[in-house]
């Protein structure tokens, strides 16, 4: 059953169409990111389901109830919608200690007082701000401020959360620390949520699924594995990864009942591997940094070999930047790695491992 | 079709702010456009003075009678060109010396190491808070001469110096005055931007290699150039349309600016002629108003850009420094702690031009009736119309600032919930128009439209509600201006959250934007209060005996050559203001200590 429907949803401002049009259905209980680049129309799309936004044109459900139709004649305004909402800024109200921040929506949905008092006691703990009650926002760290904001929208119990950006103004260090705490959260109160950010990795990280949006379009709706592995197109590839996805321009060519893809700097056999039949135009291949294999280039291979312009050790993991002519290609190993900068090096792709797209649509071709 | 009535009921009672926009919408069209559009219409049209001096006139008819009257014709020079030649000589004087006199000070105070400087800042933005013509009248004490008629000054009595009539009457007294005045505004306006200019971005031209003088002209002058704009903006505006002054300063050598002509010509029941004279400021106003905004509309955003507002070292002024700050001293003793002397010198003397010991008195003070002086005036403190005059201004203050205050924010927040649409532009817009139109004119519209029960509202001549109401709609203005900008200060997601929450309009009206907005609903309240106090040209129309206010009381004790009441109950006016000053500021800052910026 989906708890949120998109019917055709659009929004221009003036001629634009932030939001062109779009169709989702997110499903009872799930994790739904919306992610892209800014100006994508993700977060449009976020407050028109709040309610914050009204739609140029299209319908608005939620567990089958229109929320917003023209030609029905629905408007069903913010207040009357129940959901939680969380900013980016957090949007606490400054002049309010953290009590009265939770506790003033609640009066206004005429809860008893004593069953206020147990929902702040209960969301405060479950945030860990017990102690915290009488602080004011100013008062308080980045951290704890967001904090207060989730223990705001979670006091409210509503079963839809809607998240816009609600990490991106935290130091790196503490949005890690509250990503695993929003898993853990949605996890533990199974609230149907959709979270929208430009965060690529935050996206991979937190959702059931995930909506990768350009230009008010819907670019592809899939679970984070399939958005990683199998990018339908060349955008959201390029987005989603990092590093960025390797993109290689070249030919597809037949040798002695072989293919091979190829260009100036390299011949890649494709040797197991169903070959799209778009021999002898220019294609794209791609493959991840993770997929290319790196060995020191020996004499006999030397003339494929390809230059190390940059090493970054990071830890865990270290990137490799090689160079061949106007071909460049990022490497991704695990650890620490001996490359020196200007090394000769040869690299080996397992031919599964490549897609090919379409230089023209930017479509995926396999 | 009656889906779509049905959305858009849904919609409107979801949006509060439309319905916001359609109620100024429709205030707005009856008690700003109305008017002017009545104006325009007296204009084209004979009225009941004409009669008599065009013949075959019917009153109501159509005509180019005024304009051909006012434009072209035996009456142009003295109508028309003088007037104009006046107001614009007065005005960009005024304008040149104000804006080099308040740029200096605010410099001085906000870039270089001048000490007592919370001190001289309080004092050196008293003149914004006083009439301008309170310093007209002090300058009379001073330069006064007995040829024009009247009592002769400080300077012919004691010094025996003949004063000149230049100096004692006409352009140069009122440039002076008016300047003295109007300083006040650049200065705030400056301090305000040379405050939110980030030190670092003149660090950076040093670092760079530039001069002083060249950071000087190449970055800080181009970042402050938008308040500079609004600076000449405001006080060519205010000082061209400015009637106080002119009129003690001015009239007694027929000396008239547009303003006063305007005047002379509603006295005498004119009213075609002098709406034509009033349009003719309109439009100044408004060229003036466009061609700001388009040399600077789009540098806007620097005065709004954000610095820390702080100076890690102020410019040392070294030697200069004791010279700096004894010219200060001579300068607010010449135009603050002496005219405010001079005046009440001369509320204790029973003779105005006698200024032995032998002549003090507190008869105008204290005294009862006697009909040999001041045709049997009762001392100030005894004397009941000045008491009700003071109750008046006081209740018109006290009610228009609430009201105003309150109309501000609801503009703004009408304003900014709506931007970027036609309607806000337009409600934001239409409360401005008021500030264009000169004030005598608009209460003669009013007086005309309101004498009578118009609508459903009664007829309102002679009555408090017709000051009040006047009063309120030409500070429209400024409250919507500080409205609008007190509600772009509270980010839009405080109130959206909210309103996510289920919170209802009012609520959060009243708990969240009220609250977020106390500062500048405070300060807004001090400006109207203060304006509504010194209103002068606004409301000489419009007051009857029981409704007269203090301005209207000294400008008729003025007409009755009565100089001790008149700057008697001038102090009054001058206490009064100093005392809502500190009350108001008093009861501002203990309560604005949480701050209003997110984040």
């Amino acid at each position: 059953m989906s708890k949120i429907s998109l019917d055709n949803l659009t929004k221009k401002f003036g001629i634009v169409a932030a939001v062109d049009g779009i169709n989702l259905d997110v499903v009872e209980g799930e994790f739904l990111t919306l992610l892209g680049p800014s100006g994508c129309g993700k977060t449009t799309t976020l407050r028109m389901i709040a309610g914050l936004e009204e739609p140029t044109s299209g319908e608005l459900y939620s567990d089958e109830k229109v929320l917003f139709s023209k030609e029905k004649g629905v408007y069903v305004p913010p207040e009357m919608r129940n959901l939680g909402f969380m900013f980016q800024s957090y949007a606490l109200w400054p002049h309010m200690n953290v009590t009265r921040n939770i506790t003033l929506g609640l009066e206004s949905k005429k809860i008893p007082s004593s069953e206020i008092k147990t929902r702040v006691n209960d969301v405060l703990n479950k945030v860990q701000l017990k102690g915290y009650e009488d602080r004011f926002p100013s008062e308080l760290s980045g951290g704890q401020q967001q904090r207060v904001a989730l223990a705001r929208m979670i006091a409210a119990k509503s079963d839809i959360f809607l998240m816009d950006e609600p990490l991106s103004n935290l130091d790196a260090m503490l949005r890690i620390d509250m990503r695993s705490e929003l898993k853990h959260l949605h996890n533990e109160l199974g609230a149907t949520t959709v979270y929208v950010t430009h965060d690529q990795v935050e996206a991979l990280t937190l959702s059931d699924r995930i909506v990768v949006m350009n230009n008010g379009k819907i670019i592809q709706c899939d679970t984070p594995e399939a958005i990683y592995m199998n990018p339908q197109n060349l955008f959201v590839a390029k987005f989603v990864g990092s590093p960025p996805i390797n993109l290689m321009k070249g030919r597809i060519i037949k040798e002695n009942n072989n293919l091979f893809f190829k260009n100036k700097a390299i011949k890649l056999d494709l040797k197991g591997v169903v070959a799209p039949e778009t021999e002898s135009s220019d294609i794209i291949a791609a493959v991840r940094a993770e997929d290319i294999e790196v060995s020191p280039s020996s004499s006999e291979n030397q003339s494929e070999a390809f230059n190390v312009y940059s090493v970054l050790p990071a830890g865990s993991e270290t990137i490799i930047t090689l160079q061949r002519g106007e071909t460049e290609l990022a490497v991704k190993l695990s650890g620490f790695s001996s490359t020196k900068m200007n090394d000769s090096i040869s690299i080996k792709i397992r031919p599964e491992k490549i897609s090919f797209f379409n230089p023209e649509t930017e479509e995926l071709i396999r | 079709m009656f889906k779509t009535l049905k959305f858009y009921r849904a919609k409107l009672r979801s949006k509060p702010e439309l319905i916001l926009s359609i109620f100024f919408i429709i205030v707005f069209s009856f008690l700003i456009v109305v008017p002017f559009l009545k104006m325009i219409h007296t204009t084209f049209t004979y009225q009941s003075y004409d009669l008599r001096l065009a013949r075959g006139a019917v009153q109501g008819a159509f005509t180019w009678f005024h304009y051909q009257r006012v434009f072209a014709s035996d009456l142009t020079k003295s109508f028309f060109i003088t007037p104009l030649l006046n107001s614009i000589g007065v005005g960009f004087s005024v304008t040149i010396i104000a804006m080099i006199l308040g740029s200096l000070l605010a410099w001085l105070f906000v870039r270089t190491d001048i000490p007592h400087r919370k001190f001289f800042q309080t004092v050196i933005v008293v003149p914004y808070m006083i009439p301008s013509w309170v310093i007209a009248l002090a300058w009379q004490l001073f330069f006064q001469n007995t040829r024009i008629g009247g009592q002769s000054g400080v300077l012919s009595t004691f010094f025996h110096i003949d004063v000149p009539d230049w100096l004692s009457y006409g352009f140069v007294p009122i440039v002076i005055c008016l300047a003295l005045h109007y300083y006040s505004y650049t200065f705030l306006l400056m301090s305000g931007a040379l405050q939110t200019i980030d030190s670092e971005l003149e660090e950076a031209g040093s670092i760079a290699g530039l001069k002083r003088r060249e950071i000087l002209r190449k970055i800080t002058f181009p970042l402050v150039l938008p308040a500079l704009g609004s600076s000449f903006v405001l006080t060519v505006t205010r000082s061209m349309g400015t009637f106080g002054t002119p009129a003690l300063l001015g009239l007694p050598v027929r000396f008239f600016t547009l303003p006063t002509q305007i005047y002379a010509m509603i006295n005498a029941r004119n009213m075609g002629d002098s709406f034509v004279l009033a349009l003719v400021l309109i439009v100044m106003a408004i060229t003036a108003i466009s061609i700001n905004n388009k040399i600077i509309g789009v540098r806007k955003s620097f005065v709004t850009m954000k610095g820390k507002g702080f100076r890690a070292k102020p410019m040392e002024l070294g030697k200069a420094k004791p010279v700096l700050v004894a010219l200060l001293i001579v300068f607010i003793i010449m135009i603050i702690v002496l005219p405010i002397i001079m005046l009440t010198w001369s509320t204790f003397m029973l003779l105005p031009d006698n200024y032995s010991f032998s002549n003090l008195t507190s008869h105008f003070w204290v005294g009862k009736s006697v009909a040999m002086i001041s045709s049997g005036e009762p001392g100030i403190f005894r004397n009941r119309g000045v008491l009700r005059a003071t109750l008046n201004s006081v209740k018109l203050g006290v009610l228009a600032s609430i009201v105003n205050a309150f109309l501000g924010l609801l503009i703004g927040y009408s304003v900014v919930k709506n931007r970027g649409t036609r309607l806000s532009k337009l409600i934001e817009g239409v409360a401005f128009a008021p500030y264009v139109f000169p004030g005598i004119a608009f209460s003669a519209i009013y007086l005309g439209m309101f004498s009578k029960s118009f609508g459903p509202i009664p007829a309102m001549y002679g009555t408090f509600s017709l000051i009040l109401l006047i009063v309120i709609v030409k500070n429209l203005p400024f409250s919507s201006r500080s409205g609008i900008a007190a509600m772009l200060q509270v980010d839009k997601s405080l109130e959206e959250t909210a309103s996510i929450q289920g919170i209802p309009w009012l609520k959060r009206f009243r708990l969240i934007i009220l609250p977020l907005c106390k500062s500048g609903f405070v300060s807004g309240m001090l400006l109207t209060f203060i304006t509504a106090m010194r209103e002068l040209s606004l409301v000489i129309l419009l007051v009857a005996p029981n409704t007269g206010l203090l301005t209207t009381m000294i400008f008729s004790y003025k007409t009755q050559e009565q100089t001790q009441h008149v700057n008697g109950v001038t102090l009054i006016l001058l206490v009064i203001i100093i005392l809502a000053n500190i009350i108001i500021k008093k009861f501002a800052n203990t309560k604005t200590g949480q701050s209003i910026n997110l984040g």
